[in-house]
C-alpha cells in the first residue's frame, strides 16, 4: 500500500486493533505510547489520570492496521476503573520499570488482573522499560525479565522510551500477532471475504495470501 | 406578589453587583427606565424595588452615617462607608438602627432628588439643606440578589458598563478590608474572576472562599498561627529534611518557612541549590517503628532491607540538579528513584516510605510546563514543599490518603499561594496550601475515593449525571455519543477529579477555580462546566468518529474561550434551576440513563464493577460475577454507613468547615 499510515487515509484500514498499556505507576507507559505514536519524548510528562487514548496507523505487509492504544493510570485506586477496558482489548502491553523492583514484582498481580478481566484470547507482551539506565541503577536484569515472560509464555522486550529502543518493535510485534490471530479466526469461521486454505499464518510475521 | 417572593428566595443567593451596576447606569436620570433596559423578565423580577429603602430622619438628630463617593461603580456614586456610633457606649444611629441599611449600600435619593453619580458633596448639601423640610428622606439601595446574577457580561454590555480591571481591584480591596467581610458579595465578585494585578487578592480571597479563614477577621491571626503551627509540627514529626542546614533563603517568590522553625526545617529550602547534595546517605534512614505514628521510636539506623524502596538505591554521591529544560533528560531524571531523592524531604518512619514514594513519583511530574516548578533556583524546593503538603494531607486523612490527581490540585493551589505579593502571607504558602487543599478535598473526596465510586456522590454517579445533563441539553450530541459509544467515563474522569487543570492553561484553570470557589455547589458547577465543554465542541464532535471525538476531548482545544465556557455553564444551570431540575435527583430514577450501552468499543464491562453493588441504576445489574474485593459490599444501602466510616477515619486536623457545605456562601 503506497500510503503508509497517513492521516488522510485513516478511515481505510484492514484491522482495528485495540491495545492496552498497563503496569505500575511511573514505569513509563505514557512515555512508551508517546514515543510510539508521535516518535517523541518529553520530559514534561504528567501523571495519567484514568485513561488516555491514542491512535496510530501501522502498515503490515500489504495490510493497514489501525491501532487504538489505551494508556491507563497505574495507581491502585484506578484499578476498578481501568479494568473496564480490559475486555475490549485485543492486546495488552504489561510494562514494568527495570529500575524498580516492585514494579517487576507486581507483574504477577497485573497478570492476575488480565486473567480476570481480559478475554482469553488476548495477546500479551511483557515490557521492561527504561533499559537505557546506568547499570548501577538497574534492579531487574534482562534475564529475570525474560525468564518471567517465559513462565507466562508471552513475548518480552526491554525498551527505552527515552532512547527509542525497541519501542516500535514491541508494539509492532503485538499488533502483528493480533492481526494474524484475527486473520486466522476469520479463516476458521470462514466468514470473511478472504477465505484461505491452509494455515495461512506463518510464525512471526508470516505471509498471508489474500 | 411574585416579585417579593423572588426577592426573599434569593436573599441567600449571591449579590449581583453586576445587575446593580446595570440598573444604576440605566437609572442615572430616570428610575423607571431601568427596567426597560433589562428585557428579561426574570431580571426585572430579581431587581424588585423592595431592596430599596427610604428612611426618614428628623432634622436635628444625628445621622451617624458616613458616605463616600469614590465608588467603583460610577464616578461620584455615593455609598455608605461606615456608621458612627451615637454615643461613646457605641449605640447605633437611627439609620443603622433601622436594620435596613448596611455598609456598602448606595445612597440614591435625598428628599426625592436623585444623587446617583453626583457625588457625596452634593448629597450632603441636600441633606443639610435646612430649607427643605422637617425631616430628611434618604433612599438607599442594596446590591441586588438574584439567581441570574451570573449573567454578568451580557447585562454589562447591555447597560454599556465596562468595568476596568482597576475598578475590580478597588472593589475587591474594599470588600477584603471591610469587617466583617461580606462573603456573599465577595463570592459574587470572585465568580467573575479575581483581578490578577494585585497578587494578594486571589490568595486571600481563596482562603476566605474555601472557608479556611474564619468569618471573624479579628480571629484570623490566632487561627492562622494555630493552623500553621500544627502543620509545621506535623512536618517535623513525620518527615526529615536533609540537605545542608543553612541561612534562611527568603526569596521574592515567598518560599520561606517561619523563622521559628528549626534548622532542619529551614535547611530544606536550600534544596533549590544548583546542585543539591544529600548529606546523609539515604540508606541511613532512622529505623522505622513498626507502628506508624510512633514518633518516639526513631533511634537506630535502618538497613536497606527492602530493595524496592527507591531510597535505598545506590546513587552517585553528588547528583546532578533536576533537569530544567528537558533536553534529553526527562524520563529518567524525574522518574527514577535516584533523582527523586533529590527532593530533600524524606519520611521519618519506615512505614511511610511507600506512601511517600508514591506521592513523590507524581510530585515531580506536576505542572512540568510551569516555570514556577522548573525554576533553576526554587523549582526543587517547591516540589519538595508540594511533596510535604500531600504527604501531610495523606497522613492526616487516612480515609482519602493520596490519589493521583491530587498533585495537580495541590500544585495549582500552591502556585497561587506562593505568588502572594504580600510577603507575610507568602511565607506560609506551604502550610496554608495544605489546609486549603484539605478544604477543597472536603468537597471533592468522594470522586477520589474508590469506595465511593458507586455512591450518589462518587465518580460513577458523576458520569451518569453528566450523561443525563447532556441528554437533556443537547439530545443530538448525546445521541451521537451513544451511537459511537462514547461514554462520559472515557473523557470526564480527569476533568472532574483535577478540576480542569489538566485541560486548560494555568490562567484559564485559575479563572475556572475563581468561579468554582465562589460557587455554592461544587458538584453542580463541575458537571455543568463539563457539559459546557462538551457543547463547546459539539459541531466538531458531531462530525467525528469515536476515536476523533475522544482524542479531542482528551486534548481539549486551546482555542476554547474560558469566558464563553463559564457563561454557557451558568446559563445552562440557570435554565435548569429555573425549571426546578436537579440532576443529582434525576439520575437514580432514570431507568436507562442516557449512558450508552453500545459496546462497540471498550465496553463498560459494567458487570465487573457493578454486579456486586447493585445500586439503584437498574440497567447496570447483571448476573453476578464475584469479586472478592467487593464481596463485602453487597448491601445496596451500605453507602451511607460506608461514607460515615470513611468520614470518621479522616481528618485529624481541625479544619474549619471541612465537613462540607458551601464553600463560599453560608
Amino acid at each position: 500500500m503506497a500510503n503508509r499510515g497517513k492521516q488522510g487515509a485513516q478511515s481505510k484500514y484492514d484491522h482495528l486493533i485495540k491495545l492496552l498499556l498497563i503496569g505500575d505507576s511511573g514505569v513509563g507507559k505514557s512515555c512508551l505510547l508517546l514515543r510510539y505514536s508521535e516518535d517523541s519524548f518529553t520530559p514534561s510528562f504528567i501523571t495519567t489520570i484514568g485513561i488516555d487514548f491514542k491512535i496510530k496507523s501501522l502498515p503490515l505487509e500489504d495490510k493497514k492496521l489501525k491501532l487504538q492504544i489505551w494508556d491507563t493510570a497505574g495507581q491502585e485506586r484506578f484499578r476498578t476503573i481501568t479494568t473496564a477496558y480490559y475486555r475490549g482489548a485485543m492486546g495488552i502491553l504489561l510494562v514494568y520499570d527495570v529500575t524498580d523492583e516492585r514494579s517487576f514484582a507486581n507483574v504477577k498481580n497485573w497478570m492476575r488482573q488480565i486473567e480476570q478481566h481480559a478475554s482469553e484470547s488476548v495477546n500479551k507482551i511483557l515490557i521492561g522499560n527504561k533499559c537505557d539506565v546506568d547499570p548501577a541503577d538497574r534492579r531487574v536484569s534482562l534475564e529475570q525479565g525474560r525468564k518471567l515472560a517465559e513462565e507466562y509464555r508471552i513475548k518480552f522486550f526491554e525498551t527505552s522510551a527515552k532512547e527509542n529502543v525497541n519501542v516500535d518493535e514491541a508494539f509492532y510485534t503485538v499488533a502483528r500477532d493480533i492481526a494474524l490471530r484475527i486473520d486466522n479466526e476469520v479463516d476458521l469461521t470462514a466468514s470473511g471475504k478472504n477465505v484461505k486454505i491452509g494455515p495461512g499464518v506463518g510464525p512471526a510475521g508470516g505471509k498471508e495470501c489474500c | 406578589m411574585h416579585t417579593s417572593r423572588q426577592v426573599n428566595q434569593s436573599a441567600d443567593l449571591q449579590y449581583s453587583t453586576v445587575l446593580w451596576e446595570a440598573a444604576f447606569d440605566a437609572n442615572k436620570n430616570d428610575d423607571d427606565t431601568e427596567e426597560a433596559d433589562l428585557s428579561d423578565e426574570e431580571m426585572r423580577e430579581a431587581h424588585g424595588p423592595s431592596l430599596e429603602h427610604s428612611i426618614m430622619v428628623a432634622r436635628g438628630g444625628k445621622l451617624c452615617i458616613r458616605v463616600r463617593d469614590d465608588s467603583w461603580i460610577l464616578p461620584g456614586t455615593v455609598f455608605v462607608s461606615h456608621f458612627d456610633s451615637v454615643s461613646s457606649q457605641g449605640g447605633k444611629g437611627p439609620i443603622e438602627e433601622s436594620g435596613l441599611v448596611g455598609v456598602g449600600d448606595f445612597l440614591v435619593r435625598v428628599n426625592g432628588c436623585d444623587v446617583v453619580g453626583k457625588g457625596a458633596r452634593h448629597a450632603l448639601a441636600l441633606i443639610k439643606d435646612e430649607a427643605s423640610a422637617d425631616s430628611v428622606s434618604l433612599t438607599f439601595r442594596r446590591l441586588q440578589t438574584s439567581s441570574i446574577s451570573r449573567e454578568g457580561n451580557r447585562i454589562r454590555s447591555e447597560a454599556g458598563i465596562h468595568l476596568t480591571e482597576q475598578h475590580r481591584v478597588l472593589m475587591f480591596r474594599y470588600l477584603l478590608d471591610s469587617k466583617p467581610i461580606d462573603k456573599r458579595r465577595l463570592a459574587s465578585l470572585a465568580g467573575d474572576g479575581i483581578p490578577d494585578v494585585d497578587k494578594h487578592l486571589r490568595p486571600l480571597a481563596w482562603r476566605i472562599l474555601l472557608l479556611y479563614l474564619p468569618d471573624e477577621v479579628s480571629l484570623w491571626d490566632a487561627h492562622l498561627k494555630q493552623e500553621r503551627a500544627i502543620y509545621y509540627q506535623l512536618v517535623q514529626e513525620l518527615t526529615i529534611m536533609t540537605g545542608p542546614a543553612a541561612s534562611c533563603p527568603p526569596s521574592a517568590s515567598g518560599h520561606v518557612i517561619n523563622e521559628s522553625e528549626d534548622q532542619n526545617f529551614r535547611g530544606s529550602w536550600r534544596a533549590g541549590d544548583a546542585s543539591p547534595r544529600l548529606d546523609t546517605p539515604l540508606c541511613a534512614l532512622s529505623s522505622a517503628p513498626s507502628q506508624e505514628g510512633d514518633a518516639r521510636n526513631t533511634a537506630g539506623s535502618m538497613k536497606a532491607t527492602d530493595p524496592n524502596l527507591t531510597f535505598c538505591q545506590g546513587h552517585p554521591g553528588s547528583a546532578p540538579p533536576l533537569p530544567r529544560s528537558g533536553r534529553g533528560s526527562g524520563e529518567l531524571d524525574v522518574s527514577l528513584g535516584s533523582s527523586q531523592d533529590r527532593l530533600p524531604t524524606r519520611p521519618r518512619f519506615d512505614a511511610d516510605r511507600s506512601l511517600f514514594n508514591e506521592i513523590r513519583k507524581d510530585v515531580v511530574r506536576t505542572h512540568p510546563d510551569q516555570n514556577f516548578y522548573q525554576d533553576q533556583t526554587f523549582g526543587t524546593a517547591r516540589y519538595d514543599a508540594l511533596l510535604r503538603i500531600l504527604f501531610i494531607y495523606a497522613k492526616t486523612n487516612s480515609g482519602t490518603r493520596y490519589i493521583q490527581g491530587m498533585n495537580e490540585l495541590a500544585g495549582t493551589l500552591f502556585y497561587v499561594m506562593s505568588r502572594d505579593s504580600d510577603q507575610e502571607w507568602a511565607e506560609h504558602a506551604e502550610a496554608d496550601t495544605m489546609f486549603l487543599f484539605a478544604q477543597l478535598m472536603s468537597q471533592l473526596r468522594d470522586v477520589f475515593i474508590e469506595k465511593m465510586d458507586e455512591s450518589d456522590t462518587g465518580i460513577e454517579s458523576k458520569f451518569e449525571q453528566l450523561e443525563v445533563l447532556l441528554e437533556r441539553h443537547d439530545p443530538t450530541l448525546s445521541k451521537h455519543f451513544r451511537m459511537i459509544g462514547l461514554e462520559a467515563h472515557f473523557y470526564s474522569l480527569r476533568w472532574i477529579t483535577t478540576l480542569f487543570c489538566r485541560e486548560f492553561t494555568l490562567p484559564d484553570t485559575i479563572a475556572v477555580w475563581d468561579a468554582l470557589f465562589a460557587d455554592k455547589d461544587f458538584s453542580d458547577f463541575i458537571l455543568y462546566f463539563c457539559l459546557s465543554m462538551l457543547m463547546e465542541q459539539r459541531q466538531e464532535m458531531l462530525r467525528c468518529s469515536f476515536a476523533k471525538c475522544l482524542q479531542s476531548l482528551q486534548a481539549y482545544s486551546p482555542e476554547a474561550e474560558m469566558k464563553r465556557l463559564l457563561h454557557r455553564m451558568r446559563s445552562l444551570r440557570a435554565q435548569d434551576s429555573a425549571s426546578g431540575f436537579r440532576v443529582d435527583r434525576r439520575v437514580g430514577e432514570a431507568a436507562t440513563p442516557s449512558t450508552s450501552r453500545v459496546r462497540n468499543y471498550f465496553s463498560r464491562v459494567s458487570s465487573r464493577m457493578r454486579d456486586d453493588v447493585p445500586i439503584a441504576l437498574g440497567s447496570f445489574s447483571t448476573e453476578s460475577k464475584s469479586h472478592l474485593k467487593r464481596a463485602g459490599a453487597q448491601l445496596k444501602a451500605s453507602f451511607g454507613s460506608m461514607r460515615k466510616l470513611i468520614g470518621d477515619s479522616m481528618s485529624v486536623l481541625p479544619s474549619p468547615g471541612a465537613t462540607g457545605g458551601a464553600p463560599s456562601t453560608t
